[in-house]
């Protein structure tokens, strides 16, 4: 069953005065199966974070649309596209995005309070999620008192502790060394085999990427390639490297890999 | 791009938060320029102007007042400023930019701010200068309306007082920056704000002190009114430990109900609230104080004018009142003339007061040292009394047998100069009385004037016992007429003054003149007191704003976050309203209460009920402090949702 899916997606960016304009995003399609690990890797300046912001309704496609879940958030008003947002979608940020106002039990359970759970339903969810993901002995931390490493787990939590249909993760490593990187790869992956979790993550990083099922490759706005993941890491760790060495190699344009 | 160019563009960059500042700053400017323009106006320093120079006095004393006021604001505004651009401080200082460069750069940002908001005051000031002198003419009521003009002490005055108070303080904040390391500029931000200690006994103090100044005040008459004092001081600490102790116990009771923590946004304002508490406390200690201050004194001034008519209704008992020393003729002026006069201006006498006593002297305290001293009243029948009383909707006295009751015309004072039960001797002539005293009213019921200044009332027996064979010679007559609308009496007043034989002018006594004066007096000093008060209330909403607007960035980040996860705009208000909400009202609420105490010692004083000015006083208040409110919530709003996407 497809979760999110997106059609002929293109997005120009028109400058406000004269008649200069970009072209992020051209005619990309893409499905995301339930349950899936999907990634996206592309150079700087390819098209990813636009594609992200799409998907996350932060922003509208020029032309194209969106389904995520059979709906389309395009079609929904400001207020109504916030609590889409906040109900079907869970954000993982490359900077966190923690309050540090609040102890790490609170900012996990923000978006059920946000949306007036009941108070049994908050401290259950919030107990099983972090014995799940081993952050039991940080909850009555404040953001400033743990590690990146542990601030970038409770933002997984947060973003899987509404049950949302899909986790957008935007760069989730791209701030930590690769110990800190590892340990949020496995509470992802924890997340999408022990808790069904649909994760869509953008990312630099070919270690990061060699955890997901499949990997999107964009280029200058458009798809370039797919790999898949036969199943075992090593080996599609290197496929990864392969492509993307490609993908660099400016000239050389591919149908596929390999 | 030099030091002066990067200052000017920090000041272009940081504009709105510089916004609320820089009005108080015009705002004192240009109420000290328009006060000194009028200290100094030739013809108040000529004293051409009738009580031009008491004015002047009052007017000096207000601009100490401001003066000293805006020493602490600039202060707390300077420290405000630099708070949160640390960051940027340490940034400029790892560029390479020494300590000589970057202490020159906050001093040129300070002195250019300075510089234009007191160009731009005294030139707003020297605008309404005219307005100002114009309204004060014609409370004076001087004919010739004080002449506008060019008065250069009032330039001197602001200009250099004013760039010399910003030039000290700027120099005073450079400390601050002064001795840090790099390191703690750059990482000032990061550094957790420990949670605030709280102790059951400092808790318990505050209430303590609340109730201590309370208690004072609630019970404070004329007599021990140097009870204003300690009463300052309790409040003032009260005050203090409420904020940095109650309140931060409350929060954290707050933090641990759960389920209401837990609802919606409330975890996102409760915990702002007890994350930034320490800092709040000390601003809501002293906005709360500046409202206590400003209601009180407003609401003093407004009172005793709005209460001036009963003042003078209670003072002055008739409208038309005078005393004959010898009784039996009418040597001051003739009844008829009076009641021609009353006529002939139109006024209709609602009832007069004649009655006749004799002079008695007896022994009374001496109000401070206690000591007996020698006292004349005039002794009167119960029933003269009662029929005067009567008209004037006194109760009556109820005497029988040799009681007395002694009359003390000024209400307000309550010195018990007899006692209840007291044996008093009267003397009259080479008689003595002797007497019971049933009691002291502070009420006069006529003209207190002369030998009929305080009364003693006595049984109609005893009187007819004591004064049978007193000729009419040598009794003393009291007369007063009240008429209708006495407020517009002043011309026939005058004329029945003229017409009167009163050399001394203490043997006749109108009212309308005197209240009059009464008047003028106390709506100018409500006048002036209303621009201070003014000032003070803008100052303390700029503090509100600009402790909201410091915290800007940190704001538009976490706003921007909780955008992000799916925060509809309208709860974003929600969070942004409820942020300001507190920090206007929570001080306001408490300024409220101090100052309805103040209001309960104030109608003792006054022994008036004052209940529908306070309420006035209080209620034009919270709309000026919504009015505010509402505009920094929407200034608020503005900058931070614009930067979302």
């Amino acid at each position: 069953m497809s979760i999110l899916k997106a059609e002929q997606l293109s997005k120009t960016y028109f400058q406000k005065q004269g008649n200069l304009f970009h072209k992020a995003l051209h005619n990309f399609t893409m499905n995301v199966q339930k349950g899936e690990f999907v990634g996206v890797m592309g150079p700087s300046g390819s098209g990813k974070t636009t594609l992200l912001n799409l998907m996350a309704t932060i922003d509208k496609p020029t032309t194209g649309k969106v389904i995520l879940n059979d709906q389309n958030p395009n079609e929904l008003n400001n207020q109504d596209l916030a609590l889409f947002r906040r109900r079907e979608i869970g954000f993982v940020f490359q900077d966190f995005n923690l309050l540090d106002t609040l102890t790490v039990r609170e900012n996990i359970l923000l978006p059920l309070a946000l949306d007036h759970y009941k108070l049994q339903v908050m401290e259950y969810r919030v107990s099983q999620l972090a014995s799940l993901l081993g952050i039991e002995g940080i909850l009555e931390k404040r953001t400033f008192e743990i590690s990146g490493g542990q601030q970038q787990r409770t933002a997984c939590a947060r973003a899987m502790i509404h049950e949302p249909s899909i986790i957008l993760a935007d760069e989730p490593t791209g701030n930590l060394d690769s110990k800190s990187a590892k340990q949020v790869m496995d509470t992802l992956t924890t997340l999408q085999e022990k808790k069904g979790a649909t994760i869509l993550m953008v990312t630099h990083d070919p270690t990061a990427a060699s955890f997901c099922d499949r990997i999107l490759f964009i280029k200058d706005g458009r798809f370039f390639s797919e790999v898949h993941s036969g199943g075992e890491r090593q080996s599609f760790h290197q496929r990864i490297l392969d492509t993307l060495s490609v993908l660099g190699g400016v000239y050389h344009e591919h149908p596929t890999s390999r | 791009m030099n030091i002066r160019l990067l200052a000017k563009r920090n000041i272009q960059g940081n504009a709105q938060r510089y916004l609320a500042y820089f009005f108080s700053i015009v705002l004192s400017v240009s109420i000290f320029f328009i006060y000194a323009s009028f200290i100094f106006h030739p013809d108040v320093v000529h004293a051409n102007i009738p009580g031009g120079q008491l004015i002047s006095k009052g007017l000096i004393a207000a601009e100490i007042v401001i003066i000293i006021f805006s020493v602490f604001f600039i202060a707390y505004s300077n420290a405000a400023f630099i708070q949160p651009r640390k960051k940027e401080f340490g940034l400029l200082t790892l560029l390479g930019m020494s300590k000589s460069q970057l202490r020159k750069l906050i001093y040129l940002e300070q002195t250019m701010v300075s510089l234009i908001s007191i160009l731009i005051g005294v030139g707003l000031g020297f605008l309404f200068s005219k307005l100002f002198l114009m309204a004060i003419s014609w409370l004076l009521a001087v004919e010739q309306p004080i002449s506008f003009v060019f008065v250069p002490e009032a330039f001197v005055y602001t200009i250099v007082g004013f760039v010399l108070l910003f030039q000290l303080l700027s120099l005073l904040s450079l400390f601050h920056i002064g001795n840090a390391e790099v390191v703690d500029l750059l990482k000032d931000k990061q550094k957790p704000k420990k949670t605030p200690f709280v102790s059951k006994w400092l808790i318990a103090l505050s209430a303590v002190c609340l109730s201590i100044s309370y208690y004072l005040a609630g019970t404070m008459s004329l007599n021990n009114s140097y009870r204003v004092l300690p009463i300052v001081f309790f409040v003032l600490i009260g005050t203090y430990f409420l904020f940095s102790q109650s309140i931060v116990a409350l929060c954290s009771r707050l933090y641990r109900k759960k389920k209401s923590l837990y609802g919606g946004t409330n975890l996102i304002t409760q915990t702002n609230l007890i994350f930034n508490i320490k800092d709040y406390s000390r601003l809501f200690f002293l906005t709360s104080i500046i409202t206590a201050v400003i209601l009180t004194a407003a609401g003093t001034l407004f009172m005793f004018s709005a209460d001036l008519k009963k003042q003078g209704m209670d003072n002055i008992p008739q409208s038309i009142g005078w005393v004959e020393q010898d009784a039996s003729i009418y040597s001051v002026i003739e009844p008829s003339a009076v009641e021609n006069t009353l006529k002939e201006d139109g006024f209709k006498i609602l009832y007069e007061v004649n009655m006749t006593g004799v002079p008695i002297t007896h022994m009374l305290p001496h109000m401070r040292t206690g000591e007996p001293n020698e006292n004349r009243s005039l002794l009167i029948s119960e029933s003269d009394y009662n029929n005067a009383a009567a008209l004037r909707k006194i109760e009556p006295a109820k005497l029988s047998g040799k009681e007395a009751l002694y009359i003390f015309p000024y209400g307000g004072l309550d010195y018990q100069f007899v006692h209840k039960g007291e044996q008093k001797e009267l003397h009259f002539g080479n008689r003595t009385i002797q007497v019971t005293m049933i009691g002291q009213r502070n009420q006069s019921i006529v003209a207190p004037i002369k030998a009929a200044t305080t009364l003693m009332v006595v049984d109609d027996q005893l009187y007819h016992e004591i004064t049978a064979d007193v000729p009419l010679k040598e009794k003393v007559r009291v007369r007063g007429y009240e008429i209708k609308d006495w407020e517009e009496s002043m011309e026939t007043a005058a004329k029945i003054e003229k017409m009167s034989n009163n050399p001394d002018h203490n043997q006749l006594q109108t009212r309308a003149p005197i209240y009059q004066e009464m008047k003028q007096g106390s709506i100018l000093i409500l006048f002036i007191g209303l621009f201070v008060s003014l000032l003070f209330f803008i100052v303390q909403g700029s503090m509100m704003y600009l402790r909201v607007f410091t915290n800007l960035k940190d704001k538009k980040i976490q706003i921007h976050a909780l955008h992000r996860l799916g925060l509809t705009k309208k709860e974003i208000r929600q969070i942004l309203s409820a942020e300001i909400r507190i920090l206007f009202f929570a001080p306001f609420l408490i300024g409220v209460i101090h100052a309805i105490v103040a209001y309960v010692a104030l109608s003792n004083l006054l022994e008036s009920n004052l209940f529908v000015y306070s309420a006035m006083v209080i209620a034009t208040y919270f709309l000026f402090q919504l009015l505010y409110y509402q505009v920094t919530k929407k200034m608020y709003e503005r900058a931070v949702i614009n930067s979302i996407k």
